[in-house]
């Protein structure tokens, strides 16, 4: 009796099993598709919150292009690796050999060191900066895993700079949730802090003053000694702060 | 996938560079809120012997009691600076102080305070300002170059230059205990005896233009309300109904006054035109209502009721006539004062069979407890909103004590002979 009484229940069941395994699939699917999808978003949003390193790097991929034309001047733009070339034109000799090693901050200078030791005319320049930009295209995969550590490396800096002037911030009593005060900061290397400004003000001077004396009070930030001169003036050279309480009480 | 991966990798690199082409902006939405470290250094006394006063200190009196400045003592000090061209600004900053205050005092029949203020760490004169007034006034000459100080660096303006009432009662063992209404300066200095009794002095309160005090004395031998005139010591009995006469409560405007009467039975809110005199009666309602405060724009009163079975603020809206209750948090909450905004409002707020004073946010309608202590009572609060004051019990003695509205901040007005009950913070003096 009973057993037939359960019997009964279990037939549907079976035939519900594959259905549902059916749909499950379709969604598991789906799902994976849309995963698959986001995540490859999110690689990039997840680079997103260090902008500032992110356009740094770009900014390293258009000063490669320029350079073949300007190359006779474009001596003093550059980093290291420019200077390095500029300086065999006067003496084309074996120098150029000794200098770059002492240079040995860019990786490609390194590479390209075997072509450049016997002469370099500004034509093979133009070539080996060419050579360069195609490298760099090449390394695309590489260089984009060197930006996210970049990426992350001025990301700490970054909050490091954030924790920094948090522990200095005295915010006085007329200060209110959601005012916002917008400061031009200017570092030297050293990571001292040599000028601060006001580019938008939140209306109240006392909390304006106090945001500037915040910074005024962090002085500086001698841990962005230990960043590459690069990634120092592209993103640490000149910033700005945003001063926006958000954990005071009203 | 890879070159799609790179690809959509440089489409944001791109993006990003045209769109955030901009510096670096690092947001910073917290704050430690220490306070400021300021020195005030002693003034320069151009007069003939020694200064009558010492005004530094009763300016660095005030900033400290405050709790939003933390004054650099004299000891540390590395000059005495008294005009600009003295002050050099890497002596402060070695100390690591924020703000200087420097200053000059003379007489020449009058007293003539001249104060500047820098900010060591950007090197600029933030303010500078001179203040005059009688020789006997200096204190409170004092106070109100605190007052200016405390606006320019908080951007609140400052309470120093405000007075305190307060009841005292001295204990005669075996006789009748001994009454004194009292005056003082918002530091607790200067106590000027307004009024000696041997019967109780209760409920003392202000007039919103600060010239006036109201009270409640049992001088004969039942309680009255009084009205007295500060400058002329002129007094005028309000009330001498039978039953309770309590709770004075100056409207807004001045004209009108708040009370508690219980003629027509229960305790009961009313109001009486103070020209006319005529009365009006507010809450009509078995239960006890006592205690009114004014909202800061006059529509509205808070008071205190136990219609609810226990006592919790309500607010009565005058132009409708409909009371709601205010207060949910809690068995026991008392005796309402609202700060100027508008928004926050003190109370006597019982927890765990101790009286605490409480601040009530009227938007947020969040409880904050500000006191430990377990016997506080009869909060008043600065006309600027940054401190209560309120009576407390010390070593078996009642004494005065303060608190910031943020509870981060509190300290004990010198103590008094005999016990000392019921403050009241004086609103704005007058500028």
């Amino acid at each position: 009796m009973s057993s037939s009484i359960y019997a009964k229940p279990t037939a549907p069941r079976i035939i519900l099993r594959p259905a549902l395994v059916s749909i499950l699939l379709h969604v598991l699917i789906i799902y994976l598709m849309t995963v698959n999808w986001s995540g490859s978003e999110r690689e990039i949003v997840r680079i997103k919150p260090a902008p500032k390193v992110i356009n740094a790097r770009l900014v390293d991929v258009s000063e490669f292009r320029p350079k073949p034309k300007p190359k006779p001047k474009a001596a003093p733009k550059a980093k290291t690796k420019p200077v390095v070339k500029a300086k065999p034109k006067p003496k084309p000799k074996p120098k150029p050999v000794v200098k770059p090693k002492a240079a040995p901050k860019p990786k490609p200078v390194v590479k390209e060191q075997a072509k450049p030791e016997p002469r370099i005319t500004e034509q093979e320049l133009a070539a080996i900066a060419r050579a360069d930009l195609a490298r760099a295209v090449a390394e695309e995969e590489q260089a984009a895993e060197a930006t996210a550590t970049a990426a992350e490396m001025a990301a700490s800096y970054a909050s490091l700079i954030q924790q920094t002037v948090i522990n200095y911030w005295s915010r006085p009593p007329s200060a209110r949730n959601g005012m916002e005060a917008l400061l031009a900061i200017q570092l030297i290397p050293t990571g001292e802090v040599v000028s601060v400004s006001v580019l938008k003000s939140s209306g109240n001077t006392a909390f304006d003053r106090s945001a500037m004396n915040a910074v005024e009070k962090a002085g500086s930030f001698p841990e962005l000694q230990q960043l590459p001169a690069g990634e120092f003036e592209k993103t640490f050279r000149r910033f700005r702060l945003l001063f926006r309480p958000e954990d005071l009480r009203y | 996938m890879k070159w799609l991966t790179v690809l959509a990798l440089k489409l944001a690199l791109l993006m990003i560079s045209l769109g955030a082409r901009a510096e670096l902006t690092i947001e910073i939405t917290q704050g430690m809120d220490n306070p400021t470290a300021i020195a005030v250094v002693p003034f320069a006394w151009q007069g003939p012997g020694s200064a009558p006063t010492d005004i530094a200190s009763v300016i660095d009196g005030d900033l400290n009691r405050s709790g939003q400045f933390l004054p650099v003592s004299r000891s540390d000090m590395l000059g005495l600076p008294s005009v600009q061209s003295e002050v050099y600004y890497r002596d402060w900053r070695a100390i690591d102080t924020e703000y200087l205050v420097i200053g000059r005092v003379s007489v020449a029949g009058q007293m003539r305070i001249e104060y500047e203020l820098f900010d060591v760490l950007r090197q600029t004169k933030v303010h500078a300002g001179v203040v005059t007034g009688a020789v006997s006034e200096a204190r409170m000459l004092a106070h109100q170059v605190s007052d200016a100080i405390y606006e320019k660096l908080t951007g609140i303006r400052g309470a120093f230059a405000t007075r305190l009432l307060y009841v005292s009662v001295t204990r005669v063992p075996g006789g009748n205990d001994y009454f004194r209404l009292t005056l003082a300066d918002s530091d607790g200095a200067r106590p000027i005896v307004l009024l000696e009794s041997r019967e109780p002095v209760m409920a003392p309160t202000w007039s919103p233009d600060g010239r006036q005090i109201a009270y409640v004395s049992f001088e004969s031998s039942r309680p009255a309300i009084y009205r007295q005139d500060l400058a002329t010591g002129q007094r005028e009995q309000l009330t001498n109904f039978k039953g309770l006469n309590s709770s004075p409560s100056w409207s807004p405007d001045g004209n009108t006054m708040a009370m508690v009467l219980s003629k027509d039975g229960s305790p009961d809110i009313y109001l009486m035109n103070l020209a006319s005199k005529r009365l009006t009666r507010v809450t009509r309602h078995y239960a006890i209502d006592t205690e009114p405060a004014w909202m800061p724009d006059g529509k509205s009163l808070l008071f205190t009721s136990d219609r609810g079975g226990r006592p919790q603020i309500y607010r009565y809206n005058l132009a409708s006539g409909s009371t709601e209750r205010v207060t949910f948090e809690g068995t026991y909450n008392a005796r309402a004062r609202v700060a100027q905004d508008g928004r926050n409002v003190v109370m006597v707020h019982q927890q765990n069979g101790a009286f605490h004073i409480a601040l009530l946010d009227l938007v947020s309608e969040r409880l904050h407890v500000l006191t430990a202590t377990d016997l506080d009572e009869s909060p008043s609060i600065a006309p600027n909103g940054s401190m209560v004051l309120y009576a407390t019990k010390y070593a078996e003695q009642g004494i005065l004590a303060a608190v910031s509205v943020d509870g981060g901040v509190k300290f004990r007005l010198p103590a008094r002979e005999g016990d000392v009950r019921e403050p009241a913070w004086s609103p704005y003096m007058g500028r």
